[in-house]
């Protein structure tokens, strides 16, 4: 289950969503789509390798991506520096992609925001791009928030006291911070994350096929009955 | 790049993707699939948007035929001043609820191509009515005419080809209707109604359309998504401040962030 899921349990396809859920893979997408977050992210970690700040040296302009990203990627770096630049951290590795929840029989799956250890403690920094989602006011209840507290469950238990949290839109130049109670915001995003597994599940038992403009970017169309 | 995939195996289309892909290949290239925020402001679709929404408000929860209903939708609206009122009064005086069988408003759909090479088109139809000989789509207009035989608009075509194999179901033809709401357009566009050689000449066209995407993509480093270069075209688009092809380059109207020392 990755985080769009479970923001909205009831905005897909039901038979895309029992495919995603079974952890089916239908034909593969585009990728470069998302090459200027990756790409930032994989540098904001390698700027904070050790405990020091992020300076614009450590964001080189990623040449090889089309010139629209390569403009994008500068201006998110300016931003990313004016709201992170001063923050004396050590980044933390990715690690796996997944988080599995044999509890629940699931896994969760995606980007868990960058993680870092330093002056402040336990820091989360959460970016956005111009997306559709804009920065939230109130950062405990926000999805994204609660997906990465729930993927790095066992790194916010250990912190020594609350969690920064940062969600930062780097292109409308727009960020809120919030520090939050490990245990009570890990045990609030579990409470979340069931309630929004028990709506999935609902949607599971009747898997039919909507066709419709979501049709355009579904991976499963191969296979969809509603076009044989 | 070359660890990034640019393009899907099945590539998705709609009207309005394969109508940014005839205005620009670069625009196509920057919103549909490499995803770029826009970096400038384009024309506001808010009004036709609104003016739609209130048509399928009207239809879904009672009868454009009916006087109180429609002022009542209006007014809760926020729609009973302004030009709205007049083209709600023109759609009524041309809807074809009466006499229809079956109506949707607001209706998505989708056809899948399994020949090479795959594509799936889908799309928002304004409104499908099952007439007894016809299933007609409409397609509400509050701008200017833009074409005098819908036939020739690419868009119309794709709508005619998405909804094709419904009206087959239905043992009907479909015709194409564009339903222009604005009072200074008095005369409308012919209807298009494809006979089966127009829609095997549609199955054409968006392969030629979805080979030449894929033809660009294959050379996206080199000259595979020129951008049109054109003034009118580059000063209404979404991208002309980071487009290298803008032809009216400007600074986006994203905030722009404080200048920061290199060290």
């Amino acid at each position: 289950m990755t985080l769009a899921h479970l923001r909205d349990p009831e905005g897909r396809c039901a038979r895309r969503l029992e495919k995603e859920y079974g952890n089916e893979t239908g034909h593969r997408g585009s990728t470069l789509r998302f090459a200027i977050s990756n790409r930032l992210e994989q540098a904001a970690l390698l700027a904070q390798t050790t405990a020091e700040r992020p300076r614009p040296a450590h964001f080189p302009t990623p040449v090889d991506l089309p010139a629209e990203q390569q403009r994008v990627f500068d201006t998110a770096v300016r931003w990313y520096l004016t709201v992170f630049g001063e923050r004396v951290a050590t980044g933390l590795d990715e690690g796996d992609f997944v988080t599995a929840r044999p509890d629940l029989g699931i896994r969760l799956a995606g980007r868990v925001g960058l993680r870092f250890e330093g002056e402040a403690g336990h820091e989360l920094r959460i970016l956005h791009f111009a997306g559709r989602d804009t920065v939230p006011a109130g950062l405990a209840g926000a999805p994204e928030v609660r997906f990465a507290l729930l993927r790095a469950a066992d790194w916010v238990r250990a912190a020594p006291g609350p969690i920064l949290v940062t969600v930062a839109d780097v292109l409308r130049g727009e960020a809120v911070e919030a520090r939050l109670d490990a245990s009570e915001a890990l045990a609030a995003s579990e409470d979340w994350l069931v309630e929004r597994l028990a709506r999935i599940r609902a949607r599971l038992a009747d898997p039919r096929p909507a066709p419709g403009t979501q049709c355009a970017w579904c991976p499963f169309i191969g296979s969809c009955p509603a076009f044989r | 790049m070359a660890r990034d995939r640019l393009l899907p195996e099945v590539l998705g289309l709609t009207a309005t993707s394969l109508d940014t892909w005839r205005r620009c290949p670069r625009l196509y290239l920057a919103r549909y699939l490499l995803g770029v925020p826009a970096s400038d402001s384009g024309p506001s679709p808010d009004f036709g948007t609104f003016v739609h929404a209130l048509l399928h408000r009207i239809h879904s929860t009672g009868s454009c035929a009916d006087p109180g209903h429609v002022r009542d939708v209006l007014e809760s609206h926020g729609g009973d001043d302004g030009v709205i009122p007049t083209m709600v009064a023109r759609h009524a005086a041309r809807c074809p609820a009466a006499r229809a069988i079956r109506a949707r408003h607001e209706h998505e759909l989708a056809r899948f191509h399994r020949g090479a090479p795959p594509f799936i088109a889908a799309g928002r139809l304004d409104a499908i009515w099952q007439l007894d000989d016809v299933l007609e789509v409409r397609d509400y207009k509050t701008g200017g005419r833009a074409t005098e035989r819908v036939a020739d608009d690419p868009r119309a075509r794709v709508q005619a080809w998405i909804a094709a194999p419904v009206a087959e179901r239905l043992g009907l033809g479909v015709r194409i209707r564009y339903e222009h709401l604005a009072a200074e357009v008095d005369e409308e566009p012919d209807p298009f109604e494809p006979e089966a050689e127009d829609l095997a000449a549609i199955t054409d066209e968006l392969r030629a359309v979805v080979r030449a995407i894929r033809d660009a993509g294959a050379d996206v480093s080199g000259a595979g998504f020129a951008g049109v270069r054109d003034a009118a075209v580059c000063g209404r688009c979404d991208y002309r401040s980071v487009c290298p092809d803008s032809a009216v380059p400007g600074v986006p109207t994203w905030p722009e962030p404080p200048e920061l020392d290199e060290d």
